[in-house]
């Protein structure tokens, strides 16, 4: 009986840990977040764990995302290059996942667990320029703190975040913009502020590479089929290379002795959650953070894969999201 | 019902770090690891002149000032001699980096050093201070247009700005001259700016550009500039000129998409200006 009872214990013990695996996304979040001043003011959507669904989160940013990406790319529609077009809204679906679980600012409750201030003054950043920058950007050097100390927090009931990740915490947002790489064009211009105007940054500088992979694509082994023709699933993963290395690194996805291949993989997984969402798969970081969408904004996202898929044109949803 | 039980605790457990595991893998950028053997950052302080470093605006060049703040508590001279030592020294290593390399990540892109981002600041204060700058003096023709090559949307603006207080209406045509050597995204911005000082006069100089480019460039500059021009006035013969020289393009397979591309742009244009042109149909 003892024994018994000592199993039940682990057996709940063990539901517990899933119930905290359940929660992973807001694990990952807790290290790389930052702490938004109170009388900052910011652009939405807002992140919030419990009740994302219910505030319809998922939405939100899928509707930015498509909106902005079709901005961008609605002239490969117009010449008649459905491909690259739905290749390019499907890339948009796929690299803020992947950088950044889709969230850019968090609203969490204000307790001490969820506050640390390294990450707000940007102390763990190896380089002295991005350090520099990020400082300026966000630590008030010239202007009003937009990240503060715990401190200046003290007794407030939530905390608004911003995601600045990567290893040392120089990497700001839903798009993970270096303060070393991006600083002129998009933190000093304060695009960190908006969740729109940091996608449309982001968005922009991947349509750099992929405009350019996909014009020149018969210049690169990794990109054409064996017939010739463009290989666009080679194409959204080359794309996503050369923005997380830089534009000389449009294949390095294709070779998979490249130190940072296990990179290439892992966008390859996030690309084909993005492919499997004509088919019942869920939008979001993982199955237990999915992000519902409401059926119209679930269809329009279906029909960029169905028509990335099939080369085909068949979007009334997709308008009807870009109309609103 | 014991071993049901402790069978299901420790699958339990087996399943719930396998799934830690897994959600813990590359999957996840936003905590991707890092290597500090790699790092070649800024290394600005070790390639300015010592006259730049003595400057009282050094600090401020250094620490990513914006362009209409970098002179602003410089005497006349003290501006001339911060923008023109950085600037000589900048123009020529930015394009290597001037001893960056890539980050702790492995990222690095040449449009976007410290160098680069730098030398645009440079430019962009030199254009607001012009006259009190002595830029006649120091900036050149030859300088001001190998900038248009960059792949820095900022730096070109900034190069095009400067040779337009340099060159006054002859800047016109160096830039057309210039464009000729531009490749991808530097042709069609070059060409963009151009369309803000096109006239009845210089209008035709710039179609025979088109027309050159079309029989030279690749694919991808010859569409950079095509998607900019479709309110630029045009007759059928020039059409029809700048459309011959993308016939070497029609029969090529591999480029099938680009020649879409060109004939939808080229048929807008055409359209615009009431004539019907199909590019294909043109080259049979």
């Amino acid at each position: 009986m003892k024994v018994q009872q000592v199993l039940v214990v682990l057996l709940l013990a063990t539901l517990s840990f899933e119930t905290r695996a359940a929660s992973l996304i807001e694990k990952i979040l807790d290290n790389v977040t930052a702490n938004i001043n109170k009388n900052a003011s910011i652009e939405g959507p807002i992140y919030r764990h419990k009740d994302r669904n219910k505030e319809k989160y998922g939405d939100q940013i899928a509707t930015l995302l498509l909106k902005e990406a079709h901005r961008l790319a609605v002239g490969f529609k117009n010449e008649g290059n459905i491909e690259a077009y739905y290749g390019f809204l499907a890339l948009a679906l796929t690299v803020p996942n992947h950088e950044g679980l889709f969230v850019h600012f968090r609203e969490v409750k204000g307790k001490s667990k969820y506050c640390t201030d390294s990450r707000s003054t940007g102390e763990g950043i190896l380089s002295t320029k991005a350090k520099l920058q990020f400082k300026k950007a966000f630590n008030g050097v010239l202007k009003q703190d937009f990240l503060v100390k715990c401190k200046k927090l003290e007794g407030e009931r939530k905390y608004r975040q911003l995601i600045v990740g990567g290893a040392d915490g120089s990497d700001v947002g839903v798009f993970q913009l270096s303060s070393l790489w991006h600083y002129d064009e998009f933190l000093d211009k304060g695009g960190y502020k908006s969740v729109q105007k940091t996608i449309r940054y982001g968005l922009t500088y991947l349509m750099r590479g992929y405009k350019r992979a996909v014009r020149k694509y018969s210049a690169f082994t990794c990109f054409s089929n064996e017939d010739g023709t463009p290989n666009f699933n080679n194409l959204m993963r080359g794309t996503w290379s050369a923005y997380n290395g830089g534009p000389a690194q449009l294949c390095r996805f294709n070779n998979p002795e490249d130190p940072h291949a296990p990179k290439d993989k892992g966008f390859k997984g996030n690309l084909d959650k993005t492919f499997a969402l004509n088919n019942g798969g869920y939008f979001g970081f993982n199955k237990d953070a999915e992000l519902e969408l409401s059926p119209e904004v679930r269809k329009a996202v279906e029909e960029v894969v169905d028509n990335f898929e099939n080369k085909s044109d068949k979007s009334i949803a997709l308008e009807n999201l870009l109309a609103i | 019902m014991l071993k049901k039980l402790v069978l299901l605790t420790f699958s339990l457990i087996l399943a719930g770090g396998v799934f830690f595991l897994a959600s813990s893998d590359s999957e996840v950028e936003i905590v991707s690891p890092i290597n500090t053997t790699s790092i070649k950052e800024n290394q600005l302080s070790k390639v300015l002149p010592k006259e730049v470093q003595e400057n009282k605006g050094y600090q401020s060049l250094l620490a990513s000032t914006a362009a209409e703040d970098l002179t602003k508590d410089l005497s006349q001279s003290e501006s001339r001699e911060l923008l023109q030592k950085s600037f000589e020294t900048l123009s020529a290593c930015y394009q290597t980096g001037c001893g960056q390399g890539p980050d702790h990540d492995g990222f690095y892109d040449p449009s976007l050093t410290v160098a680069t981002i730098t030398l645009k600041r440079v430019l962009e204060a030199t254009a607001s201070n012009f006259d009190q700058s002595q830029a006649k003096e120091w900036l050149t023709e030859e300088a001001l247009s190998e900038f248009l090559l960059s792949e820095n949307k900022g730096l070109r603006k900034a190069a095009l700005e400067n040779l337009f207080k340099l060159k006054g209406d002859k800047a016109f045509e160096v830039v057309l001259e210039k464009t000729r050597d531009l490749e991808g995204y530097g042709a069609g911005d070059a060409v963009e700016d151009l369309l803000t000082q096109l006239n009845e006069e210089n209008r035709s100089s710039l179609i025979d550009s088109i027309e050159l480019l079309g029989k030279e460039k690749d694919s991808f500059t010859i569409l950079e500039v095509l998607e900019r021009v479709a309110k630029v006035e045009v007759d059928l013969t020039q059409i029809k000129q700048i459309g011959q020289g993308l016939c070497r393009f029609v029969e090529v397979p591999t480029e099938a998409m680009n020649v879409k591309a060109m004939n939808h742009y080229l048929s807008k244009w055409a359209e615009n200006n009431g004539i019907s042109f199909n590019l294909n149909s043109h080259c049979l």
